[in-house]
């Protein structure tokens, strides 16, 4: 599942700077080359300050596996503009439809579908209310406990039964229409981080969820005090310790 | 060889080559369009191709639809809504190849069940009982619980290596390198967890032989003492010795099973 970056451009000049290619290097490149046009570079200049971005994050990396991702990243540099949105606004009667639907695990699902409908809205103006990833990334943003399949699909069929979304009329297309989309109402808050939406949801409508300290995510609050994520709250441990050696050390 | 033998829109209404509007009905009614199901298993995109409809296409069914895609293609055409119909009818035109009833199709038909599943078959080691390599020692289930996500992290690590190897340019000194301190810091861990390598060893082989997925795992963090196992508790070896009479056929060559008697030592940690 790929993360959703809402600002290609910082996220580029944070890949360059830090020389790290992340978790999914093709796309990391296909930003840095977009950063590149945007700034004015030609094609035939980008494919070679590609390579030299890969050879400073990794020096023993084989160009050569990498020959036809350089060639499409700098052929479509310019072809879609760096996508910078500070973020999705949610609308008051949207956040009504959702709470009128029955079952908790439902109500996250379709505010996951509103979140990412709208954000390919802000992408591009053509797209028109539709969700195309797989139902897996969907559910995973959603937060639900584990559902098979079948359970997925029966929640998806029963809101489309219920005018909730809709779907292509092609028969492989598995792609969502959010048919719930109302921009005429006020705004009630944005959404700027994709991560966790069926947590944000829940901590929105005031369940015992918290944002972590260092890294924003949203989490279930398990301790009164907690301040920090799991991940976060060992880097944090050990700069306090490190701090407390210092100031004890002097 | 002419556009509309193989593309459906490649013939032309104002195409004088067509003697008449029969004959050009006839080539639209015959027109190869789709290779046929049994060309998935010579050309890889086509499969793909293949399976992600299929995979698509039964999603869809249960979203729109709300009935699985076997179910609908088994029932009687009388008792399918006109929904379901119209789905099927969809379903079955844009199927990337072609499932008619031919010879080739058939035979691939009869081939893919007779082995249908027979990989997945002879890989669950249900029969398996391990407990023969097992020490026999009480463990508990947060020692357990523990080793297990120590496992998981292995599996995690060890997915990274292989990923970065297909990547970087590294040698194979470098990456057995890399597999040596992996294996020094698991091992580590999973002592700070038990210190005991006999009720270590227990917990392993719980962990991994109770799943279908690697068991590198076990072998790397206790072999040695999976070995001492066995040979205290099984004193006679069994194993195959290659022999012209033999019964047992393998790799075109025959063998019969020898035994060997071992004699198990001791250890002395005290020296």
């Amino acid at each position: 599942m790929s993360e959703i970056i809402l600002n290609e451009r910082a996220a580029a000049v944070d890949a360059i700077e830090n020389k790290q290619l992340g978790k999914s290097p093709a796309r990391t490149l296909m930003r840095v080359a977009k950063y590149y046009y945007a700034e004015g570079y030609k094609q035939n200049e980008i494919r070679p300050m590609l390579e030299q971005f890969m050879l400073r994050c990794n020096p023993d990396i084989r160009l050569g596996k990498w020959d036809d991702v350089l060639e499409y990243c700098s052929k479509n540099a310019g072809k879609r503009p760096l996508i910078e949105i500070s973020g999705v606004p949610i609308t008051y009667a949207e956040m009504e439809t959702i709470a009128a639907i029955d079952g908790d695990v439902a109500q996250r699902v379709m505010f996951t579908l509103l979140c990412l409908a709208k954000l390919g809205n802000a992408i591009s103006p053509k797209n028109n209310n539709w969700v195309n990833r797989e139902h897996s990334e969907i559910f995973s943003l959603a937060n639900p406990s584990n559902m098979n399949q079948k359970r997925r699909c029966g929640m998806l069929h029963k809101m489309w039964q219920d005018g909730l979304i809709d779907f292509s009329k092609i028969v492989d297309n598995i792609n969502i229409r959010v048919m719930i989309v109302n921009n005429d109402s006020p705004v009630l808050f944005e959404i700027s981080d994709f991560r966790n939406l069926g947590n944000q949801y829940r901590m929105i409508r005031g369940e015992n969820y918290m944002q972590c300290e260092c890294c924003g995510l949203v989490i279930k609050k398990t301790v009164n005090n907690q301040r920090y994520c799991r991940n976060c709250c060992v880097g944090e441990q050990k700069r306090q310790q490190r701090q407390w050696y210092q100031d004890n050390k002097m | 060889m002419p556009r509309f033998w193989y593309d459906v829109s490649g013939w032309n209404a104002d195409d004088s080559c067509f003697e008449s509007e029969e004959v050009r009905e006839l080539n639209r009614r015959i027109v190869a369009d789709k290779k046929p199901y049994f060309m998935i298993y010579i050309y890889p995109d086509l499969m793909k191709r293949y399976k992600t409809y299929v995979k698509h296409t039964a999603t869809k069914a249960m979203c729109c639809v709300g009935s699985e895609i076997d179910a609908l293609k088994n029932a009687p055409e009388e008792l399918c809504s006109e929904q379901q119909r119209e789905f099927m009818d969809y379903c079955n035109g844009r199927m990337p190849v072609g499932t008619n009833v031919c010879l080739m199709n058939s035979i691939c038909d009869v081939f893919e069940t007779e082995f249908d599943g027979c990989v997945s078959r002879y890989c669950v080691d249900s029969d398996f009982d391990y407990s023969f390599m097992k020490s026999g020692k009480p463990y508990m289930q947060s020692q357990y619980t523990k080793i297990a996500k120590e496992y998981k992290e292995y599996l995690a690590r060890q997915r990274d290596i292989m990923t970065e190897q297909s990547v970087i340019d590294t040698s194979t000194n470098t990456m057995s390198d890399r597999y040596y301190t992996l294996n020094e810091e698991f091992m580590r861990n999973c002592l700070s967890v038990c210190t005991n390598e006999e009720t270590l060893c227990d917990i392993l082989l719980d962990v991994c032989y109770k799943t279908n997925k690697s068991r590198q795992f076990v072998w790397s963090m206790c072999g040695e003492q999976i070995v001492e196992n066995l040979e205290k508790s099984h004193n006679v070896i069994k194993f195959p010795m290659q022999d012209i009479d033999g019964s047992i056929d393998f790799a075109g060559m025959t063998f019969t099973m020898s035994e060997k008697e071992t004699t198990y030592y001791v250890r002395d940690y005290s020296e």
